[in-house]
C-alpha cells in the first residue's frame, strides 16, 4: 500500500510539471545478474505517442535476435524499456526537417552527416540517470528515436530510428560496444590509428594469425577478394581505415557493409563477449563446496543447472570423481554412496561448457565452467577388496552370521558388521507372461565395486551353471540394482538362478 | 460547487494510479530487482540536468538486499577523461568474470592516497570513429564521430578512495603491453 501512495504522489509531481519514466520489461529471462541486460529508452514520442514504442522496440529486438549469434542466446539476455515522454515529436532534422525540443536532445545531421542520428551530452547524461534509477545491471543501452528518417550511431549508448532498415546500424554498432569488434572498412583516415583487435591485424604469418583455427589450410594468404573466397575466412588486406598493412578476416562481414553476415570470427567474439559477462552455469548444489561425511554408505547428491541456448545444441555436463572422467555421466544430476571412495579428501566436480560451433578459440575457457567440491570422507567403509580384508577379515568369513559373507557384502556395499536388511537381500520374481514368462534374480546394491565381478547364472540341477547368451538376459545393470532373467520360460522344468561374486584377479 | 473539479481530477488520478498498478506488464517479471516503483521524477526535458543528484535506490523490501555501487560518469574526448558525476547505484550486479583485455579496452581504477589498489574493472572504451559501407544509402556513412562522449563506470563503493585512474590495457601490439595512464581523476569532492 505504501509502495501504491508514493507512486500516486510521484504521479502528482509529473503533473506538476516533471517528466515521468516507466519500466516496462519486455523479455524476463532470468536474473540481471546473470543476463546480458538490453534497455530500450523512448526518444521523440510523445505521451500520447508512446504506446507505439513498445512495438518499436519489439521490431529492434525482433531482427536482433534474428541474426547470429543472437539467435542462439536470446535467452541469455533480458530486454527492458524505459518510457519517458518528450515534449515533441520525432527529432532535429529529421522526417520533418525542423528542430524539436526532445528528452534526449537529439538529432540528425550532426555535424554534417546526414544519417548521423545523435543525441548530446545533456541527453547522454540523462540516459545513465535513467538507466541508473530502473536498470543499473544495464549492458547494452539503445536510444529509440521516433522518426522514421534512416539513421543511428554508435558509442557507449547506441542510437537508432524507427526507419526499418536502422536496425542494422545498431547491430553493428552493438559489434563495437558490446564485443570490441574493430571496423573492416579499408579506406584510408590516416589521423585514425589502428589497433590489434579480434577482427583485425598487422600479422600475416599463418601461424600467428589469431583467427588462424578458422582459415582453411588451402585458403591463400594474404586472400584474394573473389568470389572463390566471398564466405570464407582469410586474411583479406585492408581493414581499420587502411587500405594496406592491416588485414580482416572477412572479405565483406557485417563489421564493413551492413545487413551482411556477422562472419564467423566476429560471431566467436561475440559468444566470447556473451560469456565474459556471464558463466555457462545458473546454478549448482550443495552450495557448499566443501562437504564433511563422517557415516558411512551415505548417498551423495550433486546438481548443477546449465544455462539453456535458444537454439540447439545445448550445453553440455561432464562429470569427474577425483579428476577423472565418469563414462557416461552426462545428466545435469550425479549421486554416489560415500563408501565409493572410502576416507580421506577427494573431489566430485561438474564441467559445464557449451559446445557451440561459434567459437574454436578460447583460450580462457570462457565457455566452461567446472564446480568442484571438496569431500572429507571418515567413517567410511574400505573402497577396495584388500583394505576390506585387511579390516574384517577373509572373504568367506561371516561375524553376522546372516548368510551373506564378507565378500558378498563388500560386492554390494554393505557393512559387514551389521546383519543385511531384508529390504537389501536378493529376490525371485518374474516377468512377462505365458508362454513367455521368465524368471528374474534382483539384487539391491549400494554401488558397483571395479575389484570383484557380478555374475547371475542359471541352472537347471544345481550342479550346471551357465551365464551369458542363450542362458540369461540382463534387464537392469546400474549402481542401485542389478536385475537378470533367464532365457528360459518357465513351465519347462526347475530352473535356478543364483549371484556369483567373484573377486577379480589381482 | 467549487470543490469539484479538484474531486473529478483526485478522481482521475486515482483511476490512473490504480491502472498503473495493473499493468501486468510493468516490472512484473523482475522480482529480484524491484527497482525504484514504475514512476520516477526526472527533470522535465527544458531543464538543465541535475547531474550530481544522487539517484534514490531501488525501493521495496528484495531492493534493500541488493549490493550497492558507485557509477562515475565520465566526459571521454579520445583519450582525455574529466568526471561529470558520481551516482550511487543498487542493483543485482553480476561477480565479474574474465573479460578479454586488449586494444579498446579501458582499464579503470580506484587508488588509495597511497597509490594502492582498491578496486578494479574493464570497460569498453568510447568507439571513436566507424565507417561502414550502407547499402541503403549506397555508399560509405560514418556512424560515429570523434566528439566527446558521455561514459559511465561501475565500481564497488570502497572506503579511501582517493583518485579514480584511467588505463589504456591496449597496445598495438600483441599481446597486450603495459597499460598506459590516460587520466588521473581526484574524488576529494565526489
Amino acid at each position: 500500500m505504501s509502495g501504491r501512495l508514493i507512486s500516486l504522489l510521484l504521479w502528482l509531481t509529473v503533473l506538476s510539471g516533471g517528466a515521468q519514466s516507466t519500466l516496462f520489461t519486455v523479455q524476463n529471462n532470468g536474473p540481471r545478474s546473470q543476463r546480458i541486460n538490453f534497455v530500450f529508452l523512448s526518444e521523440g514520442y510523445t505521451a500520447a505517442q508512446l504506446p507505439a514504442f513498445a512495438g518499436h522496440v519489439n521490431t529492434a529486438i525482433n531482427y536482433l535476435f534474428s541474426r547470429e549469434p543472437w539467435q542462439r542466446y536470446r535467452s541469455y539476455c533480458n530486454v527492458f524499456r524505459i518510457e519517458i515522454a518528450s515534449t515533441q515529436s520525432g527529432t532535429d532534422n529529421g522526417i520533418a526537417g525542423t528542430a524539436v525540443t526532445t528528452y534526449f536532445n537529439s538529432g540528425f545531421n550532426t555535424p554534417g552527416v546526414t544519417q548521423l542520428l545523435t543525441i548530446d551530452e545533456t541527453g547522454q547524461n540523462r540516459a545513465y540517470a535513467l538507466m541508473n534509477t530502473h536498470v543499473p545491471e544495464y549492458d547494452v543501452p539503445i536510444v529509440i528515436v521516433n522518426d522514421r528518417k534512416y539513421g543511428g550511431s554508435g558509442g557507449s549508448i547506441a542510437i537508432t530510428s524507427t526507419n526499418s532498415s536502422s536496425a542494422q546500424i545498431t547491430e553493428h554498432e552493438i559489434g563495437h560496444s558490446f564485443a570490441n569488434l574493430a571496423d573492416e572498412y579499408d579506406n584510408d583516415y590516416p589521423e585514425y590509428t589502428p589497433s590489434e583487435k579480434p577482427n583485425n591485424t598487422a600479422e600475416t604469418s599463418r601461424s600467428l594469425i589469431k583467427w588462424r583455427s578458422w582459415i582453411d589450410a588451402t585458403t591463400p594468404l594474404p586472400t584474394p577478394e573473389d568470389d572463390d573466397f566471398g564466405s570464407a575466412v582469410g586474411l583479406f588486406e585492408g581493414s581499420m581505415y587502411r587500405t594496406v598493412g592491416q588485414y580482416r578476416p572477412h572479405d565483406n562481414s557485417l563489421m564493413r557493409s551492413l545487413n551482411r553476415p556477422t562472419g564467423a570470427v566476429n560471431s566467436q567474439q561475440i559468444v566470447i563477449s556473451i560469456y565474459g559477462r556471464l558463466s555457462p552455469l545458473e546454478s549448482y548444489s550443495p552450495a557448499l563446496l566443501t562437504q564433511n561425511v563422517t557415516q558411512s554408505l551415505q548417498t551423495l547428491e550433486f546438481s548443477v543447472d546449465p544455462k539453456i541456448p535458444s537454439l540447439s545444441p545445448p550445453l553440455t555436463v561432464e562429470w569427474k570423481m577425483d579428476g577423472q572422467t565418469v563414462s557416461g555421466a552426462t545428466a545435469t544430476s550425479f549421486s554416489l554412496l560415500s563408501d565409493t571412495f572410502g576416507n580421506g579428501t577427494h573431489t566430485v566436480a561438474a564441467r559445464v561448457k557449451d559446445p557451440t560451433a561459434y567459437v574454436r578459440d578460447d583460450p580462457a575457457d570462457l565457455l566452461g565452467e567446472t564446480i568442484t567440491w571438496t569431500l572429507n570422507l571418515s567413517g567410511q567403509l574400505p573402497e577396495t577388496l584388500a583394505k576390506w580384508r585387511t579390516v574384517y577379515g577373509p572373504d568367506a568369513a561371516n561375524p553376522t552370521q546372516d548368510g551373506y559373507p564378507n565378500l558378498i557384502k563388500y560386492a554390494l556395499g554393505l557393512n559387514p558388521t551389521q546383519s543385511i536388511a531384508s529390504n537389501q537381500q536378493a529376490y525371485g520374481g518374474t516377468v512377462g507372461s505365458p508362454p513367455a514368462m521368465y524368471q528374474t534374480l534382483t539384487v539391491p546394491r549400494h554401488l558397483i565395486r571395479s575389484d570383484v565381478s557380478y555374475l547371475v547364472q542359471v541352472s537347471s540341477d544345481l550342479t550346471s551353471w551357465n551365464s551369458g547368451v542363450g542362458h540369461t538376459m540382463p534387464l537392469t545393470d546400474t549402481s542401485t540394482e542389478l536385475k537378470v532373467r533367464d532365457a528360459t520360460p518357465m513351465g519347462t522344468g526347475r530352473r535356478y538362478l543364483r549371484l556369483k561374486i567373484s573377486a577379480a584377479p589381482p | 460547487m467549487k470543490t469539484w473539479p479538484f474531486l473529478i481530477a483526485l478522481l482521475m488520478l486515482l483511476i490512473l494510479w490504480w491502472q498503473a498498478g495493473q499493468d501486468p506488464e510493468k516490472n512484473a517479471s523482475t522480482p529480484h530487482a524491484a527497482p525504484a516503483g514504475p514512476l520516477v521524477s526526472l527533470p522535465p526535458a527544458d531543464s538543465p540536468p541535475d547531474l550530481t543528484v544522487v539517484s534514490p535506490p531501488p525501493a521495496g523490501s528484495a531492493g534493500e538486499s541488493l549490493p550497492r555501487a558507485r557509477v562515475y560518469r565520465l566526459l571521454a574526448d579520445g583519450e582525455r577523461f574529466s568526471l561529470e558525476a558520481v551516482d550511487e547505484v543498487q542493483g543485482d550486479f553480476r561477480q565479474p568474470r574474465a573479460q578479454p583485455s586488449g586494444s579498446g579496452v579501458l582499464s579503470c581504477r580506484l587508488v588509495s592516497d597511497t597509490s594502492g589498489l582498491l578496486a578494479s574493472t574493464l570497460v569498453a572504451a568510447p568507439v571513436t570513429q566507424c565507417n561502414v559501407l550502407d547499402p541503403v544509402t549506397g555508399g560509405a556513412v560514418t556512424y560515429v564521430r570523434p566528439t566527446p562522449q558521455v561514459m559511465q563506470i561501475r565500481l564497488p563503493r570502497v572506503e579511501g578512495a582517493d583518485r579514480l585512474e584511467i588505463h589504456a590495457d591496449a597496445s598495438t601490439a600483441e599481446p597486450a603491453g603495459p597499460s598506459r595512464l590516460l587520466a588521473s581523476i581526484p574524488l576529494g569532492a565526489k
